[in-house]
């Protein structure tokens, strides 16, 4: 099941955008749960819903795409975005926002079917998997590949180490994200502290060294398991 | 080490990238290496037993368009980072470099800022890749080293010891291990107790080989392994246009069998080779 959201000023090009991706659906035999926004600010408010793929318009009243394309990546920073649109000028700015595509107006039945399959490419590489997290900042997507170790705050909280040295506090019990990751690159290196197998870059006595430099620390008890998901994860001689 | 390939004609822009990328090594201390190539299928070929981290693309090469290189690339190596650097800073070409996944477009001539940025995002992406990196297990624990910053192996004292760039590490498994693990790709076995990387590979002389980052050294080639060691780095190198010609200036000399042009004689060989070429 892969959600979409929609954004357009324009009620008509809502309407055939969804036609079109209710058309590839049916074709592909895929699930889609398709929602449209006329206003890019209830768009903004409803981000919590976990959306996979988005359709923007770039002259929007009140807001333009680009904008709204900066709002969501400090949520999300990896979901397909694509730019739809009838101006030539805003396209270098996919770059800067790692937009998939930029579709001119009118839209074919062939472009979406392209950038949909692109789409649905991305989603089942795994590259994808995600943690949604809730705190005061609002909903947000933290991808696992992105996160370098999870540790708990004195108040009960986790708090996420993100690779571009961002922080994010959310509300999870240890134990429950232990068992979410297990089957990913991730180990509960200490009781405190649960780390991504893929940033470590040595383990000496009970000290883990982090390729960003930072050391953090294990058990003796469960030593023995980290050093297995090394292994495993970077593959042994 | 990240590996970069430039696909240009442009001697300027090419005399640039080598700027910011002599620079980038000095201030950040990462081994950059760089190959040029001026004919995109001479590239496309070379590809096939190469493997990058990143392509500088030029949109406007005079036999494939840019959108067409990226298609084969991306038929040959499906996720490595493509990067379209071009005079022509329009519409159309962005939309095409988006059709062919390209991560970015830039405008030439390129900034050392945006460089810096890219080649950052880059390392950083490689030091977690599972593909580029092998765990070794210790005593104390394990250490996570990156292949494509290993220098050369050789045995000392019955025990194998690894020359990063700026540390060496001591395993007790045998070279053979090695040997398989690291592939036959980029690593030579050019003696009973050396495994070289040849990449590192600068210059390959009478009496041995010299390696990029080992000074006062040279790393024995047992007589058995000679021809076999020319052969891999005459199919490496060979591709390069730079380091062809290079090789077979030096050859003519006689004492030295075969050398790839160091970063100095770069200018000068570029100019001449292009010449050549036309």
């Amino acid at each position: 099941m892969i959600k979409i959201a929609i954004c357009d000023d324009d009620p008509l090009f809502l309407n055939q955008i969804e036609r079109m991706l209710e058309a590839y659906e049916k074709e592909n035999s895929q699930q889609f749960i398709i929602k449209k926004y006329i206003k890019p600010i209830h768009l903004m408010g409803s981000l919590k819903e976990e959306f996979q793929v988005f359709f923007l318009d770039m002259q929007m009243p009140g807001m333009n795409g680009c904008e709204l394309a900066e709002f969501i990546r400090k949520y999300d920073k990896r979901s397909t975005l694509l730019f739809v649109t009838s101006y030539h000028q805003y396209i270098f700015e996919c770059f800067k926002y790692e937009a998939a595509n930029y579709i001119m107006k009118p839209i074919t039945q062939a472009q979406i079917n392209y950038e949909m399959h692109r789409a649905i490419k991305k989603i089942n590489s795994g590259e994808q998997a995600y943690l949604p997290v809730k705190n005061d900042k609002g909903y947000m997507k933290l991808f696992l590949s992105d996160i370098e170790y999870i540790e708990t705050t004195k108040d009960r909280n986790v708090l996420f180490h993100c690779a571009d040295a961002r922080k994010e506090i959310g509300h999870f019990k240890m134990k429950n994200l232990e068992e979410r990751l297990r089957h990913s690159s991730f180990v509960r290196c200490h009781n405190g502290i649960i780390v991504n197998a893929d940033y470590i870059e040595s383990v000496y006595e009970l000290a883990i060294r982090l390729v960003s430099g930072e050391i953090i620390y294990t058990t003796k008890s469960r030593k023995k398991a980290v050093m297995q998901k090394v292994a495993e994860c970077a593959g042994c001689v | 080490m990240l590996k970069i390939a430039v696909c240009d004609d442009d001697i300027y822009h090419n005399k640039k990238v080598d700027v910011c990328v002599k620079r980038y090594m000095m201030e950040k201390g990462i081994e950059v290496k760089v190959d040029f190539y001026s004919n995109e299928k001479r590239f496309l070929e070379a590809l096939k037993n190469k493997k990058f981290d990143l392509i500088l693309l030029d949109i406007s090469m005079p036999e494939l368009s840019g959108l067409e290189m990226a298609g084969r690339i991306r038929q040959i190596d499906a996720t490595v980072t493509i990067i379209f650097c071009t005079v022509y800073y329009d519409f159309n070409n962005a939309q095409r470099g988006l059709g062919a996944e390209a991560e970015d477009f830039l405008k030439k001539p390129l900034s050392y800022k945006k460089v810096e940025m890219i080649f950052q995002r880059l390392n950083s992406r490689k030091m977690v890749s599972s593909r580029e990196r092998f765990a070794i297990k210790r005593q104390e624990g394990i250490v996570v080293i990156q292949i494509s910053d290993i220098i050369f192996l050789e045995i000392e004292r019955k025990a194998v010891t690894i020359h990063l760039r700026n540390k060496s590490i001591m395993s007790y498994l045998t070279l053979k291990e090695f040997e398989k693990k690291l592939g036959r790709e980029y690593f030579y076995r050019c003696h009973k107790s050396y495994l070289v990387n040849l990449d590192y590979v600068e210059e390959l002389k009478n009496n041995g080989i010299v390696l990029c980052g080992v000074e006062n050294r040279l790393i024995p080639v047992s007589k058995g392994r000679r021809e076999g060691l020319l052969k891999r780095l005459a199919n490496i190198w060979y591709n390069e246009l730079r380091w062809c010609a290079s090789a077979y200036l030096f050859f003519v000399e006689g004492q030295v069998l075969l050398r790839r042009a160091g970063q100095q004689d770069h200018k000068k060989m570029l100019g001449k080779i292009l010449y050549y070429e036309l």
